[in-house]
């Protein structure tokens, strides 16, 4: 039948696909291989009815009211099997009208681009745009932030990935029509296209060449612009739902690098990652520090002049970092698991003397398993009471790095109210503590905090509503100790719940994720403080999540279960030593074998990117103003297409008997492509209007191969063979 | 049902059994440091569990499996440490680790067990109970156990014939009393199950076991409920929680309350039920409560705070397994999705708002035919369930409600359910006759239903087969009965209401404005032109009263009570501006008259 030639088959594969998803959305009562008759079905009856030459909205009422009938008459037909059992009829009703129902707007939709565009082929562009919107809608719901439509993330790109690709192939197709059509050829998309081509002449589109190019202009920008439609909206609500300061990476979360003051947040209680812990009972996990501040942008991560950089990335192998040697503290080992995490992104207590990626076990629901150690500080914290700034001691700041970490908004009125907090206290730690207490004490939590009228969010709060989320009095806190020159910044990262530990593994949420501070002490490094009050607002409920148990003791068995160890990576190495082509080629491997794990996707993607290059090289050397090099080219070209479609030129063969016997067997004929290069190669003159022939008959030729079949026509786009080199 | 108890030290004297002596070999020097040895690895393992330092003990027990990995208790110990902390795949592996080496292993065995129902795994558990069964025939501990997993895997013949025989052979054993009273209870004997229950509960009594005669109390309490013994059932209630302070107590006597159609007694018993529930059924009930009286956001919350609970542990302890818990919340979002869509129309709105109220009304209304749909799946794998284990009744009762939307199939279920049922129970013909009623849309059967339910316990049927009877009801027809109906109606629930779409007759006198009358009937109103005359009284007559004053005022009045629920400034320009006006009276009125405060 001329329908299943490929552009339409592409078609309804693709809606076909469009139905998979949707199965996957209602899995619950969609039967995929009912939803499958039930397409075919479908299909048939449109086709039957588009064949029937009534008007398309009688072939649309009588397709619906078919399919009505058939799911109307099923039910009775069923009930003549109570016969043989009384519970299959039952059993068969449920399915059928689960399938059925969700699935017949579909059907009849799908239905009406087929009769449509086999009577108006031109259609084809808008149906891929209608596609393009149905396929939005239905990933529409991925929005939750999880991208939970298969189960696992990397699902649902492979299932956006092959969409494109289908895509893609439709438009290819779409365009080599095109180009057949602006050569005076009749394209079979339907029962009587070329017939009504000879009725009709505008059918045939005689002109709008090209259009395979034009359409992906105007598609791929759509394409983009959806995906950044569905990216926005999952990074916004993402950024939104989780405190306000975690933001999506391709599927997965991390940290912002700034941290803006939302008018109004929510929470998901989903789990990200889980901490085994051993010693110590530091609390808090830092993913960043927020050194940098700018009045209009708040916090962001900036390091201080001429200090090092926060350690942020998991390290292949083991690392060793520097130790300042902080006094105080105590040793912390931590476990990392990661579940809807950035495997890249390293998160540590504050401060981590090494790190060791470990390994994961086959089948691991973690994408990421890494141990650090760090040296904690354990409260309380007597001795850094005693401590005065003017005390000289190690680790100080260098000037530039203290100017840097007490700059603040310059706005006299948080300046004010600091001076006014801690009039009359001398002590560093007390005038420290006394900021931490006011915000503590004197404000609320609270997800709403509400729109400042002149845009400053950080005043309102402190000066108007005093209620605000962590970030708020973060910020706050920060800017207080700032505007009285001491050193503070913000961190950010997530807190552990002490009594929430099953076997000394720690659930973390994503609505753990939280900001602090963290003030200078001398001798003893940065201390953090928690400013963020524990009172929540008035007329506020706190509905923190609660972990799901089945969920979490599950991960805690699977790590319990499993063996880990210090992955082999790359090495052992210390921080100094990093840079140089060591670490580059770290990195490289370290990306490697991050990016190997996704082999199914990058080796069809490399594929596919090799024969774009190969095409774009073809293009680029037929710019050579040599009109018989040119030739030749086209030449050598007609030939890896040929072969590629399996008619290959034999050893023994002359180009003009190649030509000859595939002339004599019926197939496509390149024997005036085949002249034409014999005179290019042998002849003493070759002129340009040759070589136009030459294009004329090379289009010809390669249409006639694509053209014969569905499978010829893929085996010429996709085939191996034309990264083959042939002989002319 | 015996599980859940060990304590630590009862792994001690395990020790000392001859069982043990057995797994450490002939009494010789040597051998008695070994054994010293070994008793001191699972002592060091007990004071770090003591000492909450359950990684150490971990470590302490797997070294000592790694030297003497003959010596069982080892894998007990660390078997219960995994159960003690939820960790049930873990338990089952180190019980499995240990039955491989001793495949009849009591302690191991049933630890796996318990692991296994734990897991859900219904089946597999009472598969080794019947090992355990076999090894040990006469534990009444062990037939108990197996008569609860007969139980929750709908074997009730077989756990009947194996209780009945094992309370002869064991007359004092009052937990061999319950299980049989559950399994009868679940095979519809309400005699021979009460009986048990009434046995089991004397013989506690006897031993001063509070808190056996709490569940056993709550059991007692749950049968009269479902054979409609209510006054008992609240006794029964009120005494378990007398026992026993448990959350299930309050349940139990809640659900009778709801029953009742008292909000907030029901309210208030699910309230303290919550407070001390580790499951989640204090809040199912409580969105059950919510739904039944038209809080439909609160309900949907409660439900979907339920459905994100995954830990399904709970459920070994009760009646219930994954798929019938499912099935309650597919069924009650079904219903909330439903109401919720029908709650629209009763809120209307003008101008875009009204184009997405519509398109609410058609989500919500999708939502609800397929959480119904996934309810129906489910309900008719558990009839099969129920059906392939020769449960022929509970099998035809979920047949049916799978199969409600086809008529003649349902029909036929019905009657099977019906003929199967009132042999048992013959009180129960009168549930039959609603759903009769509500299937065949026969309203004669539905009046019926009303006057047979109890009253005041079964309100909530009443309500139920009087809100069907008055949807097949042509109120200008039969305009006396229906507005009698509807008061009827309103007095027990006034939320539903807003669950169904029964027209709500008011009578407007005075000067209502052009649109407000085609307002009010599109809100699900039924607006009843007062006579010139004045307004109408008698039989009649609808309750409230909607009167429109010449001044532009609109006012509510309450006939019953004679006061005035609220009055409004209609003032309104042009005729969009008059239909806005209305749109919000109807809200308000929908407001005022059906949610509860």
């Amino acid at each position: 039948m001329p329908f299943f030639k490929s552009r339409n088959s592409l078609f309804s594969a693709a809606h076909f696909f469009l139905l998979f998803i949707y199965q996957r959305q209602l899995s619950g009562i969609l039967s995929l291989p009912l939803l499958f008759v039930l397409f075919s079905l479908s299909l048939l009856v449109a086709l039957g009815l588009e064949r029937s030459g009534l008007r398309l909205v009688w072939v649309l009422l009588a397709h619906g009211a078919l399919l009505g009938g058939i799911y109307l008459a099923a039910i009775p037909l069923f009930q003549l099997l109570a016969a043989v059992n009384d519970e299959l009829p039952l059993l068969l009703a449920l399915i059928w009208e689960g399938t059925f129902l969700p699935a017949l707007p579909f059907l009849i939709l799908f239905a009406l681009f087929s009769v449509i565009r086999i009577r108006h082929p031109r259609c084809g562009r808008v149906e891929i745009l209608l596609m393009l919107v149905c396929w939005t809608l239905l990933f529409w719901n991925q929005g939750d932030y999880g991208a939970r439509l298969f189960g696992h993330p990397t699902g649902t790109g492979a299932a956006a990935f092959l969409f494109v690709l289908l895509v893609l192939g439709l438009l290819s197709l779409i365009q080599r029509d095109s180009g057949r059509k602006s050569r005076g050829e009749t394209v079979a998309c339907g029962r009587d296209s070329s017939s009504t081509a000879r009725k009709k002449p505008w059918r045939t589109a005689q002109g709008w060449p090209g259009s395979g190019r034009r359409a992906l202009l105007w598609l791929l920008p759509l394409l983009l612009l959806a995906a950044v439609f569905l990216l926005g909206r999952y990074r916004e609500g993402a950024v939104v739902q989780s405190g306000g300061l975690v933001k999506p990476t391709l599927f997965r979360f991390d940290f912002s690098d700034y941290v803006k003051l939302e008018t109004e947040i929510a929470m998901n209680n989903d789990l990200v990652l889980l901490v085994k812990r051993r010693g110590g009972s530091a609390h808090l996990i830092r993913r960043y520090v927020l050194g940098g501040y700018e009045r209009r942008k708040g916090f962001y991560r900036e390091k201080a002049p001429g200090e090092r950089a926060v350690i942020d990335k998991i390290p292949d192998g083991r690392r060793l970092y520097p130790d300042p040697g902080y006094e105080g503290r105590s040793v912390t080992e931590q476990e990392y698991f990661l579940i809807n995490f950035d495997p890249g992104s390293l998160l540590a207590m504050n401060y981590p003397v090494e790190a060791v990626s470990l390994t994961n076990w086959e089948g691991s629901s973690f994408l990421k398993n890494y141990r650090v150690t760090s040296r904690t500080i354990e409260l309380p914290l007597w001795d850094i009471a005693e401590w005065q700034p003017d005390q000289a001691g190690k680790n100080a700041l260098s000037p530039a790095a203290r100017e840097f970490y007490t700059r603040w908004s310059g706005d006299p009125r948080i300046r004010e109210l600091a001076r006014e907090l801690t009039s009359g206290i001398p002590g560093y730690y007390d005038r420290v503590m006394t900021i931490l207490y006011h915000l503590k004490e004197n404000y609320y939590y609270s997800l709403k905090p509400g729109v400042a009228a002149d845009g400053n969010q950080l005043n309102h709060f402190l000066f108007e509503n005093k209620r605000g989320y962590c970030s708020y009095f973060a910020f706050s806190m920060a800017l207080l100790c700032r505007s009285l020159g001491i050193p503070a910044r913000v961190a950010v990262g997530f807190f552990i719940d002490p009594a929430s530990a099953v076997m000394g593994v720690y659930p973390v949420r994503a609505d753990m994720a939280h900001a602090w501070v963290e003030v200078f002490f001398g001798p003893y490094g940065w201390i953090e403080f928690d400013p963020t009050s524990e009172r929540m607002a008035p007329g506020e409920s706190a509905e923190w999540g609660q972990v799901d148990g089945g969920e979490y003791r599950r991960y805690v068995e699977e790590i319990l279960q499993n063996e880990y160890a210090p992955s082999p990576g790359i090495g052992h190495s210390t921080e100094p030593g990093e840079g140089g082509a060591e670490a580059w080629y770290r990195r490289i491997a370290g990306s490697v074998k991050g990016l190997a794990r996704f082999w199914y996707l990058i080796l069809p993607l490399c594929y596919v990117f090799l024969l774009l290059a190969r095409r774009l090289l073809f293009r680029f050397r037929l710019r050579t103003p040599d009109p018989r090099r040119r030739l030749l080219l086209l030449l050598r070209e007609a030939l890896t297409l040929a072969a590629a479609a399996g008619r290959e030129r034999r050893r023994s063969e002359s180009l003009l008997e190649w030509a000859r016997r595939l002339r004599r067997g019926g197939g496509p004929d390149p024997l005036s492509l085949a002249e034409l290069g014999e005179a290019a190669l042998y002849a003493p003159a070759f002129q340009t209007g040759e070589y136009r022939r030459g294009v004329n008959a090379f289009h010809r030729f390669r249409a006639d191969l694509a053209g014969t079949s569905r499978l010829q026509s893929l085996r010429l786009l996709l085939s191996p063979r034309l990264f083959r080199r042939v002989r002319l | 049902m015996r599980f859940g108890l060990i304590a630590a030290g009862v792994l001690l004297l395990g020790l000392l059994s001859p069982a043990a002596a057995q797994e450490t070999g002939p009494v010789t020097a040597d051998s008695w440091g070994l054994r010293n040895e070994r008793i001191q690895i699972l002592e060091e393992a007990q004071d770090a569990r003591q000492q909450e330092r359950n990684e150490l003990a971990v470590e302490i027990l797997e070294d000592g499996i790694t030297r003497y990995p003959e010596f069982i208790p080892f894998y007990r110990q660390l078997g219960e440490l995994y159960e003690e902390k939820e960790l049930y795949r873990l338990a089952s592996d180190e019980y499995r680790r240990g039955l491989a080496r001793a495949p009849e292993d009591n302690g191991l065995l049933s630890g796996l067990s318990r692991a296994q129902g734990y897991l859900g795994e219904d089946e597999r558990a009472y598969e080794l109970l019947v090992r355990l069964h076999e090894l040990n025939p006469d534990d009444p501990g062990v037939i108990s156990d197996l008569g609860w997993s007969c139980f929750k895997t709908f074997r009730l013949e077989e756990g009947i014939k194996l209780l009945e025989e094992a309370v002869k052979a064991h007359p004092d054993d009052e937990a061999l009393y319950m299980t049989l009273g559950t399994l009868h209870s679940g095979a519809y004997h309400y005699q021979a199950s009460r009986k048990a229950y009434l046995q089991s509960i004397a013989l506690a009594l006897d031993s001063g076991y509070r808190s056996f005669l709490a569940v056993a109390y709550y059991n007692l309490s749950l049968l009269e409920h479902d054979f409609s013994h209510y006054e008992r059932a609240l006794e029964y209630s009120t005494k378990s929680l007398e026992y026993g302070d448990r959350s299930a107590g309050y349940i139990a006597r809640g659900e009778l309350y709801m029953s009742r159609l008292d909000y907030r007694t029901a309210s208030a018993e699910f309230l303290k039920a919550y407070t001390d529930d580790s499951t989640p059924l204090a809040l199912v009930s409580r969105a059950e409560l919510f739904l039944e009286f038209g809080l439909l956001d609160k309900a949907l919350a409660l439900v979907r705070d339920v459905q994100e609970r995954d830990d399904g542990a709970w459920m070994y302890r009760f009646g219930t397994d994954r798929l019938r818990h499912q099935l309650v919340l597919q069924g009650l979002l079904g219903e909330i999705y439903t109401a919720m869509s029908r709650r629209e129309s009763r809120y209307p709105q003008t101008g875009l708002a009204r184009l997405r109220s519509m398109a609410g009304e058609l989500l919500y209304s999708l939502r609800g035919w397929y959480h119904r749909l996934r309810m129906r799946k489910l309900q008719e794998r558990v009839a099969r369930l129920n059906g392939e284990k020769g449960n022929r009744l509970e099998a035809a009762v979920r047949f049916y409600e799978a199969a409600v939307p086809y008529r003649s199939l349902a029909r036929g279920y019905l009657e099977t359910s019906q003929r199967l049922e009132t042999a048992l129970i013959p009180d129960s013909r009168r549930f039959y006759i609603l759903e009769e009623g509500i299937l065949e849309k026969d309203p004669a059967l539905l009046r019926k239903a009303v006057t047979e339910f109890d009253d005041p316990w079964e309100s909530r049927y009443r309500a139920e087969a009087l809100g069907h009877w008055l949807l097949l009801l042509d109120p200008s027809a039969r305009r006396e009965a229906y507005i009698e109906g509807v008061d009827q109606l309103y007095r027990l629930n006034p939320g539903l209401f807003l669950r169904r779409e029964i027209a709500f007759p008011l009578e407007v006198a005075g000067a209502p404005p052009g649109p407000a009358l085609r307002v009010l009937r599109r809100a699900g109103f039924l607006p009843l032109i007062a006579p010139e005359t004045g307004p109408e009284t008698g039989p009649g007559a609808p309750r409230f009263m909607l009167f429109f004053s010449s001044d532009g005022f609109c006012r509510l009045t309450d006939r019953d009570t004679d006061k005035t629920l609220f009055s409004k400034d209609f003032t309104a320009g042009n005729r969009r501006q008059q239909r806005a006006a209305a749109a919000e009276l109807c809200r308000e009125l929908t407001d005022r008259l059906f949610l509860l405060e």
